[in-house]
């Protein structure tokens, strides 16, 4: 409260000082009020068209169908695409858009701006997610039911047949699901300076994704991998009334968030049990698992902000933010298994709140052309208020009870300090030479290291505005350290005691980023990027210990003129990670302490990317004409390493994870009148993959033995070839 | 757990640096000296609508008749930069009903409003008599700009980071030949706009876990604005990332019963949202990614090697960890302290 109070006493003498400021200029033109432009999104009337078609892919056998139309619908059929309709006057402009009609993927739009009176839009925006269409199940899926015919469940509970054979009888289903997003906006523009605005979004979001439930660790099935039902809705809402000119500017407004979820709750089969058993094995066996899914939640915000322009072309902007993030959904008894002892709730719902306070200060200044000057400071603050729930008992898995285990709930809470400061030289008209300093504090609560402090000093140059020359390159150098560690509370986890999480461990990082754009002449450039990070993280024996990445790219660009235009760039990117680990049962197991038994993973992404393209826009009469290519190969290692002296057995290293995929694209048009075009395209798709935990695997229940330990559904990253070829015919009116 | 000061003064830092900019600020504007733009024609030219300030000053008091008579009209102007003209008076800034464009806020002075009074120009037909875009510095350029576009989606422009690496309005938009059906982008879309500079980003989107945006879903500007923005790397939604995210993804939002700590701080301490190689976008392939977090003993410590994958081990194929902790983002139920309900 009083960091809060303190702050706003400084933005209030900023404001003060700069007001003083500028009342002590009267050498200054006279002012005129001006009100400030509209929101940019300037929208033209453009040319309005419409192009019909019909499309049709061929698929080399064996093809991911649902990988390549991942969040695209290329079915084949007819094709009514890329509608533009506007009409514009001096008054006003009316524009509708549709795209993809009748797909799964189609999208609508319209845009109304009445010059300085009223500007809305709308839009309705269907995007699917297609994972598979052949994934394969037991399971019938029924509201937030999954189930498995009796009879099997009867058969593999009394041993008849095996989950190996069973999993063959699953009907093969197209594993979706998809996203609808209706959205409208409205601006009022009450007076030249004021704006009244209005935004409402809904999404609402069906289907199905890949997810799994688990009995136990050693049953047998231990997980089945399920095809988790998605019914649900977000709501957003936001309203802000703005006052702007040139010397200032106002802004109230709320924003706010629901989010219900038709399918609260989830439960699903055990494939091996019709009935819950008091003891199979030493411990209860459920016939259902059943969990919580997503819980309505609400966010709601206050909104004030406002700005002040200064002498010294300065500028003072300030923000607040209020607002609460609230869950209070019912909860579920701890168990679905009938067998086992009722455990009794400390509290019947949630009860979970968070209380979000958001502050951004800022004051930028110019006081000559030379000097630029920025300050900022920002706090962020994330109040968790949920009351701490105890479990007294504890059921693990629908399956194993244990009285008296006492598992107590973390609200995890935080508070972010960022102080930001910056300066720029620029000894030359085109040339920006920049310094800079952040410092953030991050206060925590029931994480081990409580406070974290991060310095960060920058520098960068920017040379920009010469004609043949662009040169932008930044280094950053951060050290964020942390308060010291309890280093019992880690080992009363079973945690390694010098283990530091990496997101609140001590950490030394370097990065440095520059982009090269030369161009010898008008019709041709060249470009060359580079970005190296650097991370260390000091202090921990276990981990992540280091984080490095390496991108560079080259390119260049050939336009003789407005009818031509070739490109070429090339892409290499190297993300590398060392973390450590140690094989070991927890104390008082001497495995526990033994630097033996530690071991390495070193894990190594590297990407080739490529584009190429070649417009020729009438270079041959009437017609426009485009090629392209793109691809992007990937391959990712991940290598096991031991102790020298090491007592645990040599791993079999995993095989590289490769993803490659390449797209080339010819694309013509033909105009028969200036009004009517007739053209195609052809696209060639292929992906080439190989995923060891992702890829085929040799069946749906593995391993494929009496005693399987997961039942799987399907779910791969297959490769996919398509060749598509689509004719249109376009008109323009 | 009561947070602990480390003992750095930054509140004391931040008010001293106040004190000495509003003493700085009132000494400049006590000694009456106020930044004059780049000169661009003799003395009387400076004192047209000063388009290098952060506000926007009107055309010189018409008491100064050589001053009032610098400005030649929008129809002088065409008469050689017809295309131009033509051009602004497609787009919103030509419309003349809106008093705040460059065409409706004094009668026939349009061109004028941006590139200043252009008597000189039109009586020597040189460039460099009037303020010509390419011949300023980014600031210069973009002071044009926000003396109009101070609030709505601009207002945090002033320090932003583009404003810090001295971008101007220019490098992206085009006023006289836009590309893009919207947004006036010197580029058909915004998300070729960005992928100029922003090489890395554009790399990422290309690889098989990605966000929608080579299929036309979402662009750049879904998440980010360009413009500058109260949260944090310029996110247009929210106050911080998870904020950004939960705006689509809100049934990650919470608060929940049972928190998974990294998450609930940075939802990209384990997922890259701009695109990776992995599964739903994760940062490195689980159950590794895990272990970098989860030490400990049993089985978050083992090594997960082929010969595991071979045995079809549920702690690799699939979804890996999440196989049984699968409410990895936080649960609600009272069995959920690991996630596996």
């Amino acid at each position: 409260m009083r960091t809060r109070l303190s702050t706003m006493v400084a933005a209030l003498l900023l404001v003060a000082g700069g007001a003083l400021a500028q009342e002590k200029s009267p050498a200054s033109a006279p002012q005129q009020d001006v009100a400030a432009a509209p929101a940019a999104s300037a929208e033209f009337a453009g040319v309005n068209q419409i192009e019909f078609g019909y499309r049709g892919t061929m698929y080399t056998t064996g093809s991911d169908e649902a990988r390549r139309q991942r969040y695209a619908d290329l079915r084949d059929g007819a094709t009514v695409d890329k509608f533009r309709w506007a009409k514009t006057t001096d008054q006003y402009l009316f524009k509708v858009e549709a795209d993809h009609l009748g797909y799964r993927d189609q999208r609508f739009a319209g845009a109304y701006n009445n010059y300085g009176k009223v500007k809305a839009n709308f839009e309705w925006n269907q995007i699917p997610l297609y994972f598979s269409n052949t994934t394969q199940s037991l399971y019938t899926t029924s509201g937030g039911t999954a189930s498995i015919n009796d009879n099997v469940q009867l058969a593999l509970q009394n041993k008849t047949t095996t989950l190996v054979n069973a999993v063959q009888l699953g009907s093969v289903f197209d594993l979706r699901s998809r996203r609808y997003v209706g959205s409208a906006n409205v601006i009022y523009s009450a007076t030249p300076n004021v704006d009244f605005k209005l935004s409402v979004k809904n999404t609402d979001r069906q289907g199905q994704q890949p997810w799994a439930g688990s009995f136990g660790i050693g049953g047998s099935p231990a997980t089945v991998e399920l095809a988790v039902p998605i019914d649900h809705r977000t709501t957003e809402l936001a309203s802000a009334l703005e006052f702007g000119n040139s010397r200032a500017f106002g802004k109230i407004g709320y924003e706010g968030s629901f989010f219900r979820n038709n399918q609260p709750t989830f439960t699903w089969d055990n494939p091996v049990r019709v009935t819950d058993a008091a003891n199979v094995g030493g411990t209860s066996a459920p016939a259902i698992g059943r969990e919580s899914l997503w819980p309505n939640s609400n966010m709601n915000s206050a909104i004030v902000t406002g700005g002040v322009n200064f002498a010294g072309r300065s500028r003072a902007t300030a923000f607040l933010s209020v607002g609460s993030m609230t869950q209070n959904a019912a909860l579920l008894p701890m168990t679905a298994n009938s067998t086992l002892p009722v455990v009794a709730l400390e509290r019947p719902t949630a009860q979970a709140e968070a209380r979000v306070v958001a502050m951004n200060y800022n004051l930028t200044s110019r006081p000559t052309n030379t000097l630029w000057f920025n300050a900022r400071y920002r706090q962020y603050q994330f109040d968790n208020r949920t009351p701490i729930f105890e479990t007294g008992s504890y059921v693990n898995y629908d399956s194993a009870y244990t009285a008296g285990l006492n598992h107590e709930s973390e609200p995890f809470g935080y508070t972010r300090h960022t102080f930001d400061a910056d300066m720029s030289y620029s000894p030359a008209t085109y040339l920006g030479l920049r310094a800079g300093y952040t410092r953030a504090q991050n206060d925590r609560t029931f994480r081990v290291v409580e406070q974290t402090t991060e310095d960060i000093g920058r520098f960068s140059v920017d040379l920009t505005g010469v004609t043949w020359l662009t040169l932008r390159g930044v280094y950053e150098h951060g050290k964020l350290r942390g308060t010291p560690v309890e280093e019992a509370e880690l080992i009363a986890i079973g945690e390694q005691p010098s283990l530091r999480q990496f997101d609140i461990s001590d950490r030394d990082r370097d990065r440095v980023s520059a982009i090269v754009y030369v161009m010898p002449a008008s019709f041709l450039s060249f470009s060359g990027t580079v970005g190296i990070g650097r991370e260390h993280y000091p202090g921990t024996n276990f981990g992540l210990r280091d984080n490095n990445n390496n991108v560079y790219s080259v390119g260049f660009d050939l336009v003789p003129n407005d009818r031509v235009n070739f490109g070429v760039s090339y892409g290499w990117e190297k993300y590398t990670a060392l973390q450590a680990s140690r094989t070991s049962n927890p104390l008082p197991d001497p495995t526990f302490v033994d630097p033996r038994r530690d071991w390495t993973d070193d894990s190594a992404d590297k990407v080739n990317t490529l584009d190429v393209s070649l417009d020729l826009l009438k270079v041959f009469p009437k017609t426009e004409f485009r090629i392209a290519y793109d691809m992007s190969d990937a391959r990712s290692t991940y290598v096991y390493g031991l102790a020298a002296n090491t007592t645990i057995a040599a791993p079999a290293q995993l095989p590289a994870v490769t993803n490659a995929q390449r797209r080339a694209t010819v694309d013509g048009k033909y105009f028969l009148t200036p009004h009517f075009a007739v053209g195609g395209i052809y696209w060639y798709d292929d992906y080439q993959t190989s995923d060891f935990a992702l890829g085929p695997q040799p069946g749906l229940a593995l391993p494929a033995t009496a005693s399987p330990a997961i039942v799987m559904i399907g779910y791969r990253y297959l490769p996919y070839t398509a060749n598509t070829i689509a004719a249109r015919i376009t008109y323009l009116w | 757990m009561k947070p602990r000061s480390d003992g750095f003064p930054a509140r004391t830092l931040v008010t001293a640096l106040a004190l000495v900019w509003s003493t700085a600020i009132a000494v400049i504007a006590a000694s009456g000296s106020t930044p004059t733009p780049p000169p661009v024609g003799p003395p009387a030219a400076r004192s047209a609508p000063a388009a290098t300030a952060t506000r926007a000053t009107a055309p010189p008091p018409a008491t100064d008749p050589a001053q009032a008579n610098n400005f030649v009209g929008e129809e002088t102007c065409v008469t050689c930069h017809e295309a131009e003209g033509k051009s602004i008076h497609a787009s919103l800034h030509g419309k003349v009903q809106n008093a705040r464009t460059p065409a409706g806020r004094v009668a026939g002075q349009s061109c004028e409003t941006c590139h200043g009074p252009g008597q000189k120009h039109v009586d020597s037909g040189k460039k460099e008599d009037i303020r010509r875009f390419n011949a300023m510095s980014a600031r210069d350029q973009n002071g044009t700009c926000v003396a109009c576009h101070s609030k709505g989606a601009h207002a945090e422009w002033q320090g932003s980071m583009h404003d810090a690496r001295n971008v101007s309005c220019v490098s992206c938009h085009s006023i006289h030949a836009p590309k893009s059906e919207k947004f006036q982008l010197k580029t058909a879309t915004a998300t070729e706009t960005c992928e100029t500079c922003h090489k890395q980003e554009a790399m990422k989107v290309k690889k098989s876990g990605h966000m929608p945006v080579r299929e036309g879903k979402l662009e750049c500007t879904s998440c980010h604005t360009p413009h500058g923005s109260n949260n944090v790397r310029m996110l247009k939604v929210g106050n911080s990332i998870n904020e950004a995210c939960a705006s689509c993804h809100a049934e990650k939002r919470g608060p929940f019963l049972w928190e998974h700590a990294a998450g609930r701080e940075n939802c990209a301490s384990c997922h890259d949202p701009h695109g990776s190689n992995n599964d739903r976008m994760l940062v490195a392939k689980a159950p590794m990614l895990c272990q970098r977090c989860h030490v400990s003993s049993r089985h978050p410590a083992t090594i997960y090697d082929a010969t595991q994958v071979a045995s079809g081990s549920n702690r690799v194929v699939g979804r890996a960890c999440v196989n049984c902790h699968a409410q990895i983002h936080g649960s609600n139920h009272p069995a959920g302290a690991q996630f596996l309900r």
